[in-house]
């Protein structure tokens, strides 16, 4: 690129003439729109409560933080030893399920939204940072986040978090091990009982991943095909950033790489030589994590089937999620509703489901965006299947 | 422009956002409408960027920083809103129809518009906005890194790319880096 300058955009010859083009265009496009007053409403609904898209939802957020913590001390976490069978397809012995015990990422989150710089230092702690999962054994639940399309719109990838056992990974292992463990399962893209996550890193192996206090080191054996695309590439490398920092529990640890084979970009098109990070604001959390996440129940879960509360985080236009309480042996949809996100994207608010009493089974929780415009496409998804045993 | 602040802690937010509005609105708006081409819910994007500001007044540094963060959240938004990519297509059929209609000389730079805009439609998200905030906002590359919360070597990478591509789109001769076309 020659023929840019280093320090601005500045129309290069070759682009003039396109340039001005795109300029006259955008302008024309723009010149349509007669922007009505609207400056009474704004400082109306400011001195209100602020927006409903915004500070009324900032007040459910305290509530609806108040309740996942009540919940996880409603919901006794119950485990077999043996696997949960009924839902999950190909169920493995290699996990046996995660308990959702973890309560910080619906109290943390919707306190640092309001955070008004990406650039300020946020003090959040992502929600898999403080301790994670309880075990019936040992076996750490190291969290791993994997990357799916989030709906209907194939052209979307983002990451989705999963609770994963590895075997010889116990909780008192060391860190670095840990961080390996999951560094491992994320490359190879895919988590017990789970399908459908994305494989970008296919081929590609850990050889080794270091953790200081300020920085985690990654190695990896080659820099994945470059046969995806931009955004798909970038999101693949956040998973990395997101699967090391959520097992160091440190917050925004920068992550900087090193490709084995001396490659100097990933997928072809990242320079590897740079620091990583996950955002610094929720706000700019969709930017790599998937619009819908289902929290608790955690996959394969089983649970008490007394007064469930399903939780989750979103990033949803005006903030509405809609859900399915599916039975897993038929399919059938035994009940259904919407509920309402703490805060409207772009930021990331958490939102609850109530489902009352369920009696013993299995079930699938699917909660979803539809597209605000048509209707009828799923913007966004998330199913997890759980059990309710009797007790 | 009048401030109805209704108590102390709210009046120099109300004169900010005032300001802010008196100075800003219409642009706001119309580079929302940009991404997102639906003229109310652009209005209602600007609009929610500038209550949010309110709500945060008091923790923003500085008026430039204000304008930064309803920028940031108006592009946030209308990001999401985008999801829902029918609103694009949706979009570029209507435009179709349009152009089909005239083959008048006056239309003729209408219908160059709509193909220029079609393909912009076609770039990734982030060129698409690195293109609209230098082209129609005319931000710096400092400011478009930091309103969409990139690099700025990311921010030149994404418009020399778009450009390149939007050529390409437009069947004009593929832009070589070191090109000397014109």
């Amino acid at each position: 690129m020659s023929d840019m300058r280093p320090d601005d955009l500045s129309p290069r010859r070759p682009d003039a003439d396109l340039e001005h083009r795109l300029q006259d265009a955008l302008e024309a496009r723009a010149n349509e729109v007669a922007p009505s007053h609207r400056l009474d409403t704004i400082l109306k609904e400011a001195h209100a409560h602020g927006s409903p898209s915004n500070l009324t939802r900032w007040a459910t957020a305290l509530v609806a933080a108040a309740l996942v913590v009540a919940l996880a001390i409603a919901i006794p976490q119950i485990f077999g030893t043996d696997d949960p069978t009924s839902l999950d397809p190909g169920a493995t012995t290699s996990s046996t399920a995660p308990t959702e015990t973890e309560t910080s990422s619906p109290t943390e989150e919707p306190s640092e939204t309001p955070t008004e710089e990406p650039s300020s230092d946020a003090t959040t702690l992502p929600s898999d940072e403080e301790e994670g999962p309880e075990e019936s054994g040992d076996l750490a639940a190291l969290p791993v986040y994997l990357l799916a399309h989030i709906g209907d719109d194939m052209r979307m990838a983002r990451l989705y978090r999963e609770w994963v056992n590895v075997d010889g990974v116990f909780r008192d292992s060391p860190l670095e091990e840990q961080v390996r463990a999951a560094l491992t399962t994320a490359l190879a893209g895919t988590a017990p009982n789970t399908d459908g996550y994305l494989q970008t890193w296919d081929g590609v192996e850990l050889v080794d991943a270091t953790v200081s206090d300020s920085r985690i080191t990654i190695t990896l054996s080659g820099p994945g095909s470059s046969d995806i695309d931009e955004d798909e590439a970038r999101v693949s490398v956040q998973q990395l950033v997101w699967t090391a920092q959520a097992v160091v529990r440190q917050g925004r640890v920068p992550v900087t790489f090193t490709i084995a084979d001396g490659s100097t970009a990933f997928f072809g098109q990242i320079p590897v030589n740079q620091t990583f990070n996950r955002p610094a604001s929720t706000d700019e959390y969709f930017n790599d994590l998937a619009p819908i996440w289902i929290n608790s129940p955690t996959r394969g879960e089983r649970i008490n089937g007394a007064n469930v509360i399903v939780t989750g985080d979103a990033t949803v236009f005006e903030a509405n999620v809609q859900w399915e309480l599916i039975n897993a042996a038929n399919g059938n949809v035994i009940d259904s509703g919407f509920t309402t996100a703490s805060v409207g994207a772009p930021g990331r608010g958490t939102y609850e489901i109530p489902l009352g009493n369920l009696a013993p089974g299995s079930y699938i929780i699917r909660a979803f965006e539809m597209s605000a415009k048509d209707g009828t496409t799923v913007s966004a998804e998330r199913s997890i299947p759980f059990t309710v045993v009797a007790g | 422009m009048a401030a109805m602040s209704t108590s102390h802690g709210q009046s120099s937010a109300d004169a900010a956002v005032s300001d802010l509005y008196a100075a800003h609105w219409h642009a706001l708006v119309r580079l929302a409408y940009l991404l997102v081409h639906d003229t109310t819910l652009a209005e209602d994007l600007a609009q929610d960027a500038l209550i949010s500001v309110h709500q945060r007044w008091g923790r923003l540094r500085n008026r430039d920083a204000a304008l930064g963060y309803v920028r940031r959240t108006v592009v946030n938004s209308a990001r999401s809103a985008l999801r829902h990519q029918v609103v694009v297509d949706r979009h570029a059929q209507r435009q179709t129809e349009q152009y089909a209609e005239s083959a008048e000389h006056a239309a003729m730079e209408r219908v160059q518009h709509e193909e220029m805009l079609r393909a912009l439609d076609q770039l990734s998200e982030k060129q698409r906005e690195v293109l609209i905030l230098r082209y129609y906002a005319h931000l710096s590359e400092a400011d478009i890194a930091s309103t969409l919360d990139i690099s700025p070597g990311a921010v030149k990478t994404h418009a020399h790319r778009g450009l390149a591509r939007l050529r390409t789109l437009l069947g004009e001769t593929p832009a070589d880096d070191d090109g000397d076309q014109l």
